[in-house]
């Protein structure tokens, strides 16, 4: 099972690894969470960036507003940081359990949570619920 | 401009490198965010979380917890703690202006009356009063109040001189230019801080795998 952390214990532990619901919100300006995660510690992956700029039918968002997401992510000082070596064990393990999150994006930003041990914000908690060795922080 | 004494305690090189990777770099990185916004004028006031988007206390500057390193920087350097110390009050400062600025907007019959664009929500007032505290004259073309405040904005932005809202727009102004002439100050002093400390030890100033 996943850890559920809150997120002043989690900002204490590490960085925190941002879902692509939590991106896609605070650039909405539909919550302020960002602003109590001090900036060296708003990291992401590129699967989440990936989902950031493409929409549900997989087509990419507008140029002006994939320009205006990037430049957001530079002076929100979110970092998207490449897999680690360690989450290529963590997503084989993932891979072939049945509490592997359902979908490959899901999974891969577990892999990454796991190897890196930080904990992942999001909304979609239930994704992660039965991720062993997963520390999951909900807004 | 403030000079940084020399620390009367000896700092070893290994110091000194995470202070740089933890501390200084993140800290300037951070002060140069705002001082992009502050030099424009448009304090990131947002009207939801009633703060500010990017102009932050230094404590959220640096890594939580790595903050120990960043009171251990200020206890050799007490002049950057009280800088520090200075730009966070103003910001609290100007915070406080932004929240009052707003809520007096909010309050205005001269606000309430102005046009809305059409099928607008009535949720679209708040941003118009955000747009008005941070003096945004133009919106990104793909917004969808872009067209609407292209042809409005400028009657709104004339709203911060109204004799009934123009006070509350001077001490905001104050606020603001208070402001800015800490995050200057520290900022100086911590790019200062950098060079001379790096220099002194032998270590370039930002480690590359951090950037």
């Amino acid at each position: 099972m996943a850890v559920i952390l809150d997120l002043k214990a989690a900002i204490r532990k590490s960085a925190l690894l941002l879902d692509t619901n939590l991106l896609i919100h605070e650039f909405k300006q539909q919550v302020s969470v960002l602003g109590e995660i001090p900036r060296p510690q708003r990291v992401t992956s590129p699967v989440a960036v990936w989902e950031f700029v493409h929409l549900g039918d997989g087509r990419m968002i507008p140029h002006a507003e994939r320009v205006e997401r990037r430049e957001w992510m530079d002076l929100q000082g979110i970092r998207s940081v490449w897999v680690s070596p360690g989450s290529e064990q963590a997503f084989q393990s993932l891979l072939w359990h049945t509490n592997c999150p359902a979908g490959v994006a899901d999974c891969m930003l577990a892999a990454g949570s796991i190897s890196r041990q930080w904990p992942l914000v999001t909304r979609n908690t239930k994704h992660f619920d039965d991720v062993r060795g997963m520390f999951v922080v909900p807004y | 401009m403030a000079r940084i004494s020399k620390p009367k305690r000896k700092r070893s090189r290994e110091q000194v490198r995470i202070w740089l990777a933890t501390v200084l770099s993140p800290l300037l990185s951070a002060l140069d965010v705002e001082l992009q916004f502050v030099e424009r004028r448009n304090w990131s006031f947002r009207c939801d979380s009633q703060d500010f988007e990017y102009l932050l206390p230094t404590a959220m500057m640096v890594a939580a917890p790595n903050r120990a390193n960043a009171e251990q920087m200020f206890r050799y350097y007490p002049s950057l703690g009280t800088k520090a110390a200075s730009h966070d009050r103003a910001l609290a400062g100007l915070r406080d202006a932004c929240r009052s600025a707003y809520d007096k907007l909010m309050h205005s019959a001269r606000f309430l009356e102005f046009p809305g664009p059409d099928n607008g929500r009535p949720e679209d007032r708040k941003y118009f009063a955000e747009y008005v505290i941070n003096d945004l004259r133009d919106l990104l073309s793909h917004y969808s109040l872009a067209d609407f405040w292209k042809a409005h904005g400028g009657e709104y932005l004339q709203l911060r001189s109204e004799p009934s809202l123009a006070p509350s727009f001077v001490l905001l102004e104050k606020r603001g230019d208070s402001f800015r002439r800490e995050l200057v100050a520290l900022s100086r002093i911590v790019k200062e801080l950098q060079e001379r400390s790096a220099d002194e030890a032998g270590l370039a100033p930002v480690d590359p795998s951090l950037v």
